[in-house]
């Protein structure tokens, strides 16, 4: 569901004021801004507060270091403007980019928030397998704007990619009829599949595509590289933990959807 | 278009090593496709499919035709007698040089003469099998009259370059069999020397490290050529190539030299609306090389490429390398004197990596590294990175029904997963996603340099073939080593060579449009004043004031990362 304006102004209240110009005590260091999208289950509006997997997972690692974090849920596309423009501190569910090319702006623990990969989905009625990006010949795909797909994906001039705000955007325009597929994490489609009741009417391509990870980048403007270390060893060993596990249980999320496929 | 060392063209006919009456030949042929990524049972499946698909053309045979590389050396010998062996189907697999097999395809799509069943033919033709009507279309055959001929597990998803082989219309018409890409190779080793370190700082003011531009690529050249001069007791060079007049010259240049130098547009694959080549595009179709119709072929750019080649190749590279052609240029930096060679062809990994060569570490592993090539001082981000093709199998229409159905199930073996892997780490020239994540290869890793790491990045579809904007690749390919061979041998200036160059790409797209039919047929547009093509978007980039920037280096182990952690979309 878009991010409505009013969500906007309640959760990215202090948005355009970077945390090292407020004045605070050396002892308590003022929380981090950081910023996700809807991304349900890892993260996902809950009474107007930004919830989910990944925000808990990030307060939970960063607590343990004594930060503290206010995470708005912002389009993709504007969250990232917002990273360039220096308000933020970091961005949650982020990936180094096809050519690694992120890391110049943002510092990156070692350890991954997840492994990740994207299915196409597909109305049941109109059965879809996928075989090759020639497999797409006359289709429409939706797809989110301002994420970084393949080139070959994106310069591919036989097939139509829809743009859409967030994933339960596209699978809602595959359900109306708007487009053929919708290219939506593995995650985040199955966990809405599950929670709209959609399973009889949609399902998914089992193709993997677009397989990477996603980390929690920090901002090097803002003096975070030594915060990503930090942040990536807690990461790690939190992982390793029951609690981690039980976080998983406890959204619902299947291990195997997040696996990252070796370097 | 891919070369390798000239071996003595042979043709392999393959012939059942087992008698009647012995063994499964299934049973005998399989273990020796270990590993595979597929179980024992699932391999025995799929290679007993194709006897089964394969019955009613038992005692028949045909004949097909790829070039000269470790990876088609192993398919005449190894793979056309096992599919014969299993099938019934007799395979002679020639192996000739890719000059002559593209010659000999572009003969038999545009006269008929039928000299094969099927072609290992460089997806750089795509524009040319997607104009001419002569390529069978494989989207439609296989869901056609090839239907029962496809093997079900042959995933074709699976396959990393099956974009190359995809026409912009949507249709596939070739499949993957051999990949390589061109990239930089160095020798780390020398690179990781302290003391030739604190030379190169202190005599070019940065660190010596992997160049990012050709400014670094020269110093780096001539520091090792004029400054350091031997290394363990030997001369060494920074720099090789070749620049014999022969047809490989002008591989050395359509293979996206230009536009890693900067002529061209922004744009993937290739640029628009100007590509590597130089051509001008409006919409498919081509309208013109030269500058004065618009296009790129003769602009400052490409003279700048044209010129650093020519220089470097004349006071950095060993003596009589002006001289060679591509396949005696090949093996020359796994002699051990060569520093760098900023236009390598990842198809020599396998000769590179063999056992006892002074560029290898005596367990085997390498001396040296590969990395992304640096650009030039007219390159600017989104343009063309580097080059990579595919050696793909390619039928067409006008060969016999049945023969067209014998030579895809030969295909298809050669690449099918019960073979694909063993075939991968014999020649080097991945093609399937499955193999490159395989374990086998995580362990071979560490003896290629880097290569698995390229593979393994999403990073690796920014190298690019040649596109479908060439609408005649084997016409046009002619035209550039005779012109560039006239500024190699010093009849010509870079300038003149590529505006004699550019006129006949012209006059090629010309007689090209005369055969061709549709809306993407080649139609020159008219010669425009200066002033007016240069108010063209995408127009040739005028003359830089300091075409040699400072040079930026970087450490090798920074830029793998770039490999390593590629990452998703989002």
């Amino acid at each position: 569901m878009p991010l409505s304006r009013r969500q906007t102004l309640a959760c990215g209240a202090t948005l355009g004021f970077p945390a090292a110009a407020a004045p605070q005590p050396a002892a308590t260091p003022a929380p981090l801004q950081l910023a996700a999208e809807v991304f349900p289950p890892f993260s996902q509006w809950v009474q107007g507060r930004a919830e989910g997997l990944d925000c808990e997972l990030v307060r939970a690692v960063l607590a343990g270091l004594g930060r503290g974090a206010e995470i708005q849920l912002l389009p993709w596309k504007r969250a990232l403007l917002e990273l360039e423009r220096g308000t933020l501190d970091g961005v949650i569910g982020i990936s180094r980019g096809n050519l690694n090319e992120r890391e110049e702006m943002l510092a990156f623990p070692e350890e991954p928030l997840a492994g990740s990969h994207s299915h196409l989905y597909f109305r049941v009625e109109q059965p879809f397998a996928f075989d090759g990006l020639f497999t797409l010949k006359g289709r429409s795909v939706a797809v989110l704007a301002g994420y970084q797909y393949p080139p070959d994906f994106m310069a591919a001039a036989y097939f139509r990619r829809e743009p859409s705000a967030t994933h339960e955007q596209s699978l809602r325009k595959l359900l109306a009829r708007r487009v053929d597929l919708a290219l939506v994490h593995a995650g985040v489609g199955e966990h809405l599949l599950q929670r709209e009741g959609w399973q009889r009417e949609l399902a998914a391509d089992p193709t993997p595509l677009a397989p990477g990870r996603l980390y929690v980048g920090f901002a090097r403007q803002r003096g975070h590289a030594l915060l990503a270390q930090r942040f990536g060893e807690a990461l790690r060993r939190y992982k390793a933990q029951p609690a981690y596990r039980a976080l998983l249980a406890r959204y619902g999320v299947r291990p195997e959807n997040l696996l990252a496929a070796p370097l | 278009m891919q070369r390798r060392p000239a071996l003595a063209a042979c043709a392999a006919l393959s012939l059942a090593p087992w008698a009647q009456g012995a063994r499964d030949p299934i049973a005998h042929w399989a273990p020796q496709f270990q590993p595979s990524t597929l179980s024992a049972r699932a391999q025995r499946e799929e290679l007993g499919w194709f006897r089964a698909a394969a019955a009613p053309f038992r005692g028949q045979s045909i004949r097909v035709v790829s070039e000269i590389i470790d990876t088609h050396e192993y398919e005449a010998k190894v793979l056309a007698p096992a599919f014969s062996a299993i099938t019934g189907i007799q395979v002679q697999h020639d192996l000739l040089p890719e000059g002559e097999v593209v010659r000999r395809i572009r003969e038999q799509m545009l006269k008929g003469t039928p000299h094969y069943d099927a072609y290992v033919n460089d997806s750089d033709l795509i524009g040319t099998h997607w104009r001419y009507d002569a390529t069978l279309v494989l989207s439609d055959w296989m869901r056609g009259e090839g239907r029962a001929q496809t093997l079900p597990t042959l995933d074709l998803k699976d396959f990393i370059g099956l974009a190359f082989c995809t026409a912009p219309d949507g249709d596939l018409y070739q499949l993957p069999d051999q990949q390589f890409a061109n990239l930089y190779w160095f020798r780390k080793d020398w690179f990781s020397r302290p003391d030739l370190q604190r030379r190169f700082q202190v005599r070019y003011g940065y660190r010596l490290g992997v160049p990012l531009n050709w400014s670094a690529y020269e110093d780096i050249a001539e520091f090792f050529t004029h400054e350091v001069q031997r290394l363990d007791g030997r001369r060494i060079y920074g720099h090789m190539d070749y620049g014999k007049r022969d047809p490989s010259l002008g591989w050395r240049f359509t293979d996206a030299w230009l536009s890693m130098a900067g002529q061209g547009s922004p744009g993937y694959p290739n640029g628009l609306p100007v590509d590597e080549w130089g051509i001008r595009m409006e919409g498919c179709r081509p309208v013109g090389a030269s500058v004065a119709r618009g296009g790129g072929t003769n602009s400052p750019a490409a003279r700048y490429a044209l010129e650093r080649y020519l220089d470097w190749l004349r006071r950095f590279a060993p003596p009589g390398a002006a001289e060679l052609d591509f396949n005696q240029a090949g093996p020359v930096p796994g002699q051990g004197a060569i520093a760098q060679q900023i236009f390598w062809y990842s198809a020599f990994t396998a000769a590179m990596s063999k056992p006892g060569l002074p560029v290898n570490h005596a367990d085997g592993r390498p001396k040296w590294r590969v990395a992304p090539s640096p650009h030039g001082a007219y390159w600017q981000s989104g343009m063309q990175r580097g080059y990579q093709d595919v050696g793909a199998w390619t039928l067409l229409k006008r060969t016999p029904l049945a023969r067209r159905r014998m030579a895809w199930l030969y295909a298809q073996f050669c690449v099918c997963k019960a073979v694909s892997l063993k075939k991968s780490l014999t020649g080097l020239t991945f093609v399937r996603e499955s193999d490159i994540r395989s374990e086998a290869m995580s362990r071979l890793a560490p003896r290629l340099g880097g290569l698995v790491e390229f593979y393994r990045s999403p990073s690796r579809v920014y190298w690019t073939p040649t596109g479908p904007n060439v609408p005649d690749y084997p016409e046009l390919a002619e035209l550039w080593w005779q012109h560039i061979g006239a500024a190699t041998e010093g009849r010509q200036s870079p300038q003149q060579a590529l505006d004699a160059l550019a006129e006949a790409m012209d006059a090629s797209l010309a007689q090209v449009g005369r055969s061709q039919f549709g809306p993407c047929a080649p139609q020159l547009r008219e010669r425009l004043p200066e002033a007016e093509w240069r108010a063209l978007p995408g127009a040739a980039q005028p003359r830089l004031p300091n075409e040699k920037p400072p040079g930026r280096t970087i450490a090798y182990e920074r830029l793998l990362r770039m490999w390593q952690f590629g990452s998703d979309a989002k």
